[in-house]
């Protein structure tokens, strides 16, 4: 990040002049290289000097950017399912490590305190904190198999014969335990992100296209997701799904809250919940509920308000394992690439640069649009009203164990190079 | 015993032989047992079906260039119509007319678009229905073909190339254009010309004052406005700003119009195939603006009592 790029961001339209200050961005840069060199060596107190200065660099952004702080937007509606991201002043001294917890647990950042590095420097009372968000906020899908691809000409009453699948041209993957969202990331989550200058921290964003996110802005030129105004969500939808926003600031808000976005395989295995039934056969549901549509539990064309709903809506469409809207209300922003069904002597020019999509939306018509198994794409840098997305994080990436109580053991044996995103 | 049988039934054949059924269309007389009307080949399902009920018919034209999307338009709109009749009901006609339906709706599900509609008339999808408001008591019947664009060029270029569409134009009532919103915005001025050309000779058609095409609603729509944002955002402005031709002859030979945009899929993506060359794929099907300018036609055809007729508009 140069400096003129720095300086170009300061003069954005409906910025305040004197931010970022090229400190702030030189600590942000610094921290993440802590954070990055502390994971990576296996150094935790390297690690947590990156956490602190990102911290601080997010609370300066917060400081800085406090007109478009989400708080202001008007309790409507039904109350939020978690309680609003805390509103503290920004801490004196960014090295109080209480302070500096709190506040990430009041933003929803616990799966960044229980990276296994980090969980050691906590007290017993601030993990089991974290670990009961992480239990309340994210469902737990067991390891295993899972099939992509069409299923409708192999499903036999339910059942997939495996040797039928392996002529089609899907694919079985597999996949580590790992814990998904339970809920779509909603505005009032995502305005926590926003508030604490996001948009503002390089470390977050991937370097390619870093200047284009001074690009990412509302209707009012504001840093912020495409249908915000004054950097705020429209009033009364803050537990609405986040949409506006493209992969890129899903990946950005992801890396600030210490999850992922998660893989195809991850996502299906969740929705549809993959059982073997022997050796050759498996059930896989068509939708996370069974393998009939049934409107009444999801937000599709023609069962809704034609618009996104709350995200504990439509409750009757929760999977067997407790995650909710996986069909319907927003498509869902996946880690990997759309990949176009094979079998036709094709080439598709525009596979490149569009990512994958999931689980159908408002506006989706097509009952097998809607399914598990069915996958769409958009470019990486498309802002629809229509797209939100849900994150995830590997088991093997967080401490389930206070380390403290056993500093030798900080957590479960390492992920599997072969299902990281 | 079994002779004297036979001979009364041919006679009665030969009887219906002699009565002429006319086409519903041009109005030319066609035998009983015709599939299509042998002067313009439209169905004479049409006519048969017309006769047996005693009904009158509007006609509405579905027009614009070869690909811009008629028949994704069309069938979308009936299939919408069709399942949610919330906002107005429609109810096809006969076999036939759900044959576009059927055929449009079996290619999106499956993220492709149709096959390209034949330029012969004899394999145009024809579409009959009832239409009604939600509260309405007595229904429209409505006719609505799906003309190929290529066709409907060579007419407007070449008249009597197909009779059928000079006869069907004469006799609508309103019309539904089309117009490519994403070939407009990459800078093609084919889309504004060809249009033009289409309007004009639609003026041409019928210029009385009072039952001309400056009495007669025409709903202009910017097809595939889910990958054109400014398009969607302001449908007018965009007429005005990349297809100013088209935009003049609207204010100026039908004062009855109005812009609309629309879309069917949510993204598409190019594939090159060896068969077809470069077509593109839906890669998920969220229609937008679909029923709005059939909902606009529908209320401006019977604020200025179009559908009060009796009887089609007569051949000239």
């Amino acid at each position: 990040m140069s400096n003129s790029s720095l300086e170009t961001s300061a003069q954005r339209p409906g910025s305040n002049g004197d931010r970022p200050s090229v400190v702030r961005w030189t600590t942000g840069v610094a921290a993440a290289m802590n954070l990055g060199l502390g994971l990576g060596l296996g150094q935790p107190w390297l690690a947590v000097g990156g956490i602190l200065g990102l911290g601080f660099v997010g609370l300066r952004g917060r400081s800085l950017a406090a007109p478009h702080a989400a708080a202001k937007a008007p309790a409507e509606g039904p109350p939020p399912r978690r309680p609003r991201p805390m509103v503290r002043p920004p801490s004196a001294d960014p090295n109080d490590l209480d302070t500096l917890v709190e506040e990430m647990l009041a933003q929803g950042r616990y799966a960044l305190l229980l990276r296994p590095q980090i969980a050691a420097s906590l007290s017993e009372e601030q993990f089991q904190r974290a670990l009961a968000a992480l239990e309340e906020d994210m469902a737990l899908v067991p390891d295993g198999d899972v099939f992509l691809g069409p299923i409708d000409d192999a499903a036999e009453d339910g059942r997939l014969d495996e040797t039928a699948l392996a002529e089609g041209p899907g694919r079985i993957v597999q996949v580590q335990r790992f814990f998904l969202d339970r809920y779509p990331v909603t505005n009032a989550q995502y305005a926590a992100f926003v508030a604490a200058g996001g948009y503002e921290q390089p470390a977050l964003w991937d370097p390619s296209i870093l200047p284009a996110v001074l690009d990412f802005v509302d209707q009012t030129g504001r840093p912020g997701p495409r249908y915000w105004r004054n950097g705020t969500f429209p009033p009364g939808r803050e537990d609405h799904p986040v949409v506006g926003v493209n992969w890129y600031e899903a990946s950005a808000y992801a890396r600030w809250v210490g999850k992922r976005l998660p893989t195809d395989a991850e996502w299906v295995k969740a929705a549809s919940w993959p059982v073997r039934l022997s050796a050759t056969t498996r059930l896989q549901r068509r939708y996370p509920w069974g393998d009939t549509m049934d409107r009444t539990k999801a937000n599709l064309w023609g069962s809704g308000p034609g618009d996104t709903v709350p995200v504990h809506h439509f409750a009757g469409g929760v999977s067997v394992g407790g995650v909710y809207q996986l069909t319907g209300n927003v498509w869902e922003w996946m880690w990997g690439n759309y990949l176009p069904p094979d079998g036709s002597e094709s080439t598709w020019a525009a596979e490149i640069g569009l990512k994958s999509l999931r689980g159908g939306a408002f506006d989706t018509y097509f009952d097998n649009q809607a399914t598990c198994q069915f996958q769409s794409g958009d470019a990486a840098v498309a802002r629809k009203p229509n797209i939100g997305f849900r994150l995830a994080i590997g088991a093997c990436d967080v401490a389930l164990a206070w380390p403290g109580a056993d500093p030798g053991v900080s957590s479960a044996e390492p992920c599997s190079p072969e299902v990281q995103p | 015993m079994t002779r004297e049988a036979i001979v009364p039934l041919q006679s009665y054949r030969l009887a219906r032989y002699a009565a002429p059924v006319p086409c519903y269309i041009c109005e030319e007389e066609n035998t009983f047992d015709a599939e299509f009307c042998t002067h313009c080949a439209a169905p004479m399902a049409l006519a048969h079906q017309l006769l047996a009920q005693k009904l009158h018919p509007k006609l509405i034209a579905v027009l614009g260039a070869s690909a811009v999307g008629k028949t994704v338009y069309l069938g979308m709109l009936i299939d919408m119509l069709s399942r949610q009749p919330t906002r107005m009901q429609l109810l096809a006609r006969g076999a036939f007319s759900i044959t576009l339906q059927q055929t449009t709706m079996a290619a999106l599900a499956h993220c492709a678009f149709p096959q390209k509609t034949p330029n012969e008339p004899d394999r145009w999808n024809w579409v009959h229905c009832q239409v009604a408001r939600p509260g309405e008591k007595t229904a429209v019947d409505l006719i609505v073909p799906d003309m190929a664009g290529d066709a409907l060029l060579q007419e407007v270029d070449h008249p009597h190339t197909y009779p059928v569409i000079s006869s069907y134009l004469r006799k609508c009532v309103g019309a539904l254009v089309l117009v490519d919103a994403l070939r407009l915005k990459e800078g093609h001025r084919d889309q504004d010309y060809f249009t033009m050309k289409l309007m004009s000779c639609l003026a041409e058609l019928e210029e009385d004052p009072k039952t001309g095409w400056a009495r007669r609603p025409v709903a202009v729509i910017f097809t595939k406005s889910d990958q054109c944002e400014e398009c969607q955002a302001d449908p007018a402005g965009y007429a005005q700003a990349h297809a100013a031709g088209l935009w003049q002859q609207c204010q100026k030979r039908f004062p009855v119009h109005r812009f609309f945009a629309a879309g069917v899929a949510g993204a598409c993506a190019l594939r090159t195939t060896r068969q077809d060359g470069r077509v593109f794929i839906p890669l998920r099907i969220e229609p937008y603006g679909i029923v709005e300018p059939f909902e606009w036609l529908y209320d401006q055809l019977k604020a200025l009592g179009w559908l009060n007729r009796k009887r089609a508009l007569a051949k000239p």
